[in-house]
């Protein structure tokens, strides 16, 4: 047995930063899924003019049900591109719908989807998304075809996508149907099923669209090869808003570290590696470093790591011996401890590829039905409570949180986009709209309270004469469960970096080439190298992440 | 009417409770009780409407009593009721003039264990089941106690209907969360 590494390793803010993408990643479990079920997909219908305006259907079609991703294209003016999740107009707009929608839901829903938040879904959309082009992606590709031959492929894979999302609401937004609606369905059962079918599903429609266009000018135009609509992904563009997520939904965040810690854990306790396994993971080794190359971002921070990445894996690939001792996975995790968090982090993510069997039922676990519904636990006595919040918190409880260095940001939401925003609290004055994503400070403010108080009694007789503790009890009950559920940093400090947050979750989803615009957003690529709906085939439908070394 | 989902339900009530004066703590146990209620097919945010439109008070226990000067507020006697209710020996309580008592219910519901809550109507809760006869509207006495049966499970709706009126005031007490903008926060705030 290898025990899981502690939370207070891995939920440490820098740790949490340099998360990559695995076999239990959303992207994966879906085409893994679609791939096995042989699910079916189509294109029904397709209304767009020679303007580039107009609507398409696209179904995809499992074991018991349809889902079909309704289309909008607007083609945008240039000047009304922004990669802000709040703008009113977009190049795409999309909305999943659950089933296959008729003529009377497609002008319900095209009186609706094109507005985005302005406008309102029923219960039978799950998603609701939209996109704006790379310009510059865009013509390479379009000129290129309506020239009569394809984009230069490494140009291409230095942009990597057509279109890149600026939001994908799932789970009851703008009235959409609510997750616990539809999560016994077992192809949504697994966390962000229907966010990441919208995408795959959008990706198809990208590439159409682009060739409908080469098209428009060019009759004759080819379509763009396989090979190089295989390469692209869909960009997106992801700020603050996705930021508080990781706070307010404990329960959910811990099953989705614990499935990947249990899986490492299970790796590293390994006696041994079949000689397939070891083969497999020194592929993939190579492709993860040949596609290094396609991994660009101008962030210093992130430019730096980047660049230490691929030192330290070049060092680890000449060390001699790699895998050959006894319990070499262990071996191996101990080894990459040493190198960088990026390096690491990596390492632990590949070493999950060469056993499905070992890995890959782990991700039924990543749900989390009762996410925020769990019940406090009024009779727990005091003496518990103050134990659990040492366990968890240590030092955050003895630090002064009135210090300014303490509490440097506070988090609130802005009257004017109604997103999520971070502000310096001693020069602004905005502590009456700070919202709750703090816990540690909540904790250490709990544990001055309960300072003194008799062990034995009740936090019920507690809550009675201070009930504006309610939260941080609930949350550490919640934690002492689900221990993954918490950051182990202060997310008021100056230096904490939001984006930490931001990748950590989107490396779930099964993001890859994370490109920090600013220490609050970043663009991400999703499916890039993913095989296109007519060609996903079991034998294609998982490692597509790690591109052949070439 | 106007349907919204769960989650938009929730929110609303989580941000109007707070823009209403709540701490976030309560705030979130107004979501947490407007979707269960919701989920049962009660009409969940116009009742938070009408409590959140009220004066009412914080409890105070005497004996097996929960009582205040004025009318008791539902979601902090609620709270209070279901944590006392959750503990072991308990035969009862009274919880005297609750504000909007149908917003008590939830909170009995969360103790685990079924109990039985009367004031006007009588209700028969568990964490997945809510059975009720009578009014659950305007200000009550209740008396709530744990019961051996086990209600059967209520089949859940996944959307929630409120008012207009009742939205629009609660859109009006959420807006109190969103900070005014300013021009550091405008440049600053999202990172630019």
């Amino acid at each position: 047995m290898i025990a899981l590494r502690p939370p207070s390793e891995v939920m440490r803010l820098e740790r949490l930063g340099c998360f990559h993408q695995t076999r239990l990643s959303f992207m994966r479990q879906l085409t893994r899924r679609m791939a096995s079920e042989a699910w079916r997909f189509a294109r029904p219908v397709w209304e767009i003019g020679t303007d580039g305006v107009g609507h398409a259907v696209y179904t995809a079609t499992g074991p018991k049900r349809t889902y079909s991703l309704v289309a909008f294209a607007h083609d945008l003016p240039d000047e009304k591109r922004t990669d802000r999740v709040i703008a009113e107009a977009w190049d795409a707009t999309f909305t999943l719908f659950d089933g296959v929608p008729d003529a009377a839901d497609i002008a319900r829903l095209a009186r609706n989807v094109p507005l985005q938040e302005a406008g309102r879904v029923d219960a039978r959309s799950l998603t609701l998304s939209r996109a704006n082009r790379s310009t510059r992606a865009w013509e390479m590709v379009v000129g290129a075809l309506a020239a009569g031959r394809q984009p230069d492929a490494a140009r291409l894979a230095e942009i990597g996508y057509l279109m890149r999302t600026t939001a994908v609401y799932g789970s009851g937004k703008f009235g959409a149907a609510d997750r616990e609606s539809y999560a016994d369905r077992p192809e949504l059962a697994a966390p962000f099923q229907a966010e990441m079918l919208t995408v795959y599903l959008i990706r198809a429609f990208v590439r159409d669209l682009a060739e409908h266009a080469a098209r428009t000018r060019n009759p004759t135009a080819p379509r763009l090869h396989d090979a190089l609509a295989t390469a692209l992904g869909i960009g997106n563009s992801t700020g603050l808003g996705m930021a508080p997520f990781l706070v307010n939904h404990p329960g959910l965040i811990h099953n989705w570290i614990a499935a990947r810690e249990t899986a490492i854990a299970r790796i590293r306790a390994l006696p041994e590696a079949a000689p397939e396994a070891r083969a497999l993971f020194l592929d993939l080794l190579d492709r993860a470093r040949a596609d290094l190359a396609r991994w660009t971002t101008v962030h210093p921070r992130q430019a730096r790591r980047v660049t230490q990445l691929r030192r330290d894996l070049a060092w680890l690939s000449r060390q001699p011996g790699l895998l050959a001792g006894p319990a070499p996975w262990d071996a191996l995790c101990r080894l990459a401890a040493r190198l960088s968090p990026e390096a690491s982090e990596l390492i632990h993510s590949l070493i999950l590829e060469p056993y499905p069997e070992i890995v890959d039922p782990l991700a039924t676990g990543m749900a989390c039905a009762e996410d925020g519904a769990e019940p406090l636990d009024a009779g727990m006595p005091v003496g518990r409570l103050r134990t659990l919040l040492r366990e968890i918190y240590g030092p955050a409880l003895d630090l002064d949180w009135d210090a300014p260095e303490t509490c440097a940001r506070l988090w609130y939401v802005s009257a004017e986009k109604q997103e999520p925003r971070l502000g310096e609290r001693a020069t602004e004055p905005l502590d009456a709209w700070e919202q709750p994503l703090a816990p540690a400070r909540d904790a250490a403010r709990l544990w001055s309270v309960i300072d003194g108080q008799p062990d034995d009694g009740p936090v019920a007789h507690l809550l009675l004469d201070a009930p504006e503790h309610r939260a941080a009890i609930r949350r550490a009950q919640l934690i002492a469960r689900a221990p993954y559920g918490e950051i182990r940093d202060n997310t008021l400090a100056a230096a904490m970096q939001p984006i930490d947050m931001l990748r950590a979750k989107l490396s779930f989803f099964g993001a890859t080439r994370f490109d920090p615009r600013s220490d609050r957003w970043l663009r991400i690529c999703m499916f890039a190298g993913a095989p296109t709906p007519e060609a996903l085939t079991t034998e294609m439908a998982d490692l597509w992440v790690y591109p052949p070394a070439a | 009417m106007t349907e919204l989902s769960l989650n938009e339900a929730a929110a609303l009530a989580r941000k109007a409770t707070r823009g209403a004066g709540y701490d976030w703590g309560l705030a979130t146990e107004a979501a947490r009780a407007v979707r269960w209620l919701a989920m049962r097919g009660q009409p969940a945010l116009d009742a938070l409407d009408a409590l959140l439109a009220s004066e009412t008070a914080a409890p105070r226990l005497e004996g097996d009593r929960l009582w205040a000067e004025g009318p008791l507020c539902a979601l902090r006697a609620g709270a209070v009721a279901g944590d006392l209710a959750a503990l072991p020996g308990l035969a009862g309580l009274r919880l005297e003039r609750v504000r909007v008592p149908l917003l008590v219910l939830p909170f009995a519901a969360g103790t685990g264990r079924p109990m039985r809550v009367s004031g006007h109507g009588v209700a028969h809760v568990a964490p997945e089941a809510l059975h009720l006869t009578g009014d659950w509207r305007g200000t009550q006495d209740l008396r709530l106690a744990p019961c051996d049966d086990a209600p059967a499970p209520t089949p859940p709706i996944f959307r929630a209907d409120v008012s207009p009126d009742a939205l629009t005031r609660l859109e009006a007490l959420a807006q109190r969360t969103y900070a005014p903008a300013t021009d550091a926060s405008r440049r600053l705030g999202a990172g630019e």
